[in-house]
């Protein structure tokens, strides 16, 4: 598993994209399935800057390919219990004045992603997202 | 890389990336469109809903005023995107 550590600010997501872009063109993969990975560690890695900036150390991203699949390991160290595994209540056909601007990344994450998996232990959150290759 | 250029008719060009990294600064730009104004996403690579919170904050504060952003010549894999967010129900997309 390639596994990198990346300073927690949105200025790494350009060198997050890299790592990612790397790992996935070495692999053969591109078009719809790139740009759905893309878009999902973007999701999580910005709620992380933005929602556990109480913490100051790295975010660990781990990446891993098996025969069928693609999986993203995110870690996030010293931070609150919040369970990303189940889809927010989005309603993306509401008018657009009740739309809301929290939500929308996670509801992006559960539509794009095969498996989004979460685990919280002594202050570590742990999300492990899943794309099959078709 | 991200950038917004304006062209002779007003329209809006967005080229590269609109990630969360471009979202203040976008949003400084889009909140000088006080008018309809169309969007031209055809050099668009990829957008997040950081990106896409930018269009409808301003498509939400232009149809106070019944004026509106239209956005044309996406990518496929972008217009796919916007439909999981539900933005071809508020926005005309051409």
């Amino acid at each position: 598993m390639n596994e990198r550590a990346f300073k927690r600010s949105l200025n790494s997501l350009e060198a997050l994209f890299d790592f990612l872009n790397e790992f996935l063109t070495g692999h053969g993969i591109a078009g719809k399935s790139a740009l759905e990975l893309q878009l999902a560690l973007e999701e999580v890695f910005a709620n992380s800057v933005e929602h556990n900036n109480a913490s100051a150390g790295d975010i660990t991203v781990a990446l891993e390919k098996t025969e069928n699949a693609i999986t993203l390991r995110i870690r996030d160290f010293d931070v609150e219990d919040f369970d990303v595994s189940k889809p927010p209540d989005v309603n993306t056909r509401a008018p657009l004045r009740e739309r809301r601007a929290g939500g929308l990344g996670l509801h992006l994450i559960h539509t794009i992603m095969d498996q989004v998996g979460y685990a919280h232990e002594n202050r570590i959150s742990t999300i492990t997202l899943v794309k099959y290759l078709k | 890389m991200f950038k917004i250029e304006q062209d002779k008719q007003g329209t809006l060009l967005l080229s590269g990336r609109f990630d969360a990294s471009r979202e203040e600064s976008a949003m400084k730009c889009f909140n000088l469109v006080e008018k309809s104004t169309e969007i031209d996403c055809s050099q668009l690579e990829y957008i997040s809903s950081a990106g896409i919170g930018v269009l409808i904050a301003t498509q939400k504060r232009l149809m106070q005023n019944n004026q509106q952003l239209i956005l044309k010549n996406l990518n496929p894999h972008i217009v796919e995107i916007f439909k999981y967010a539900g933005l071809d129900a508020v926005f005309t997309i051409k």
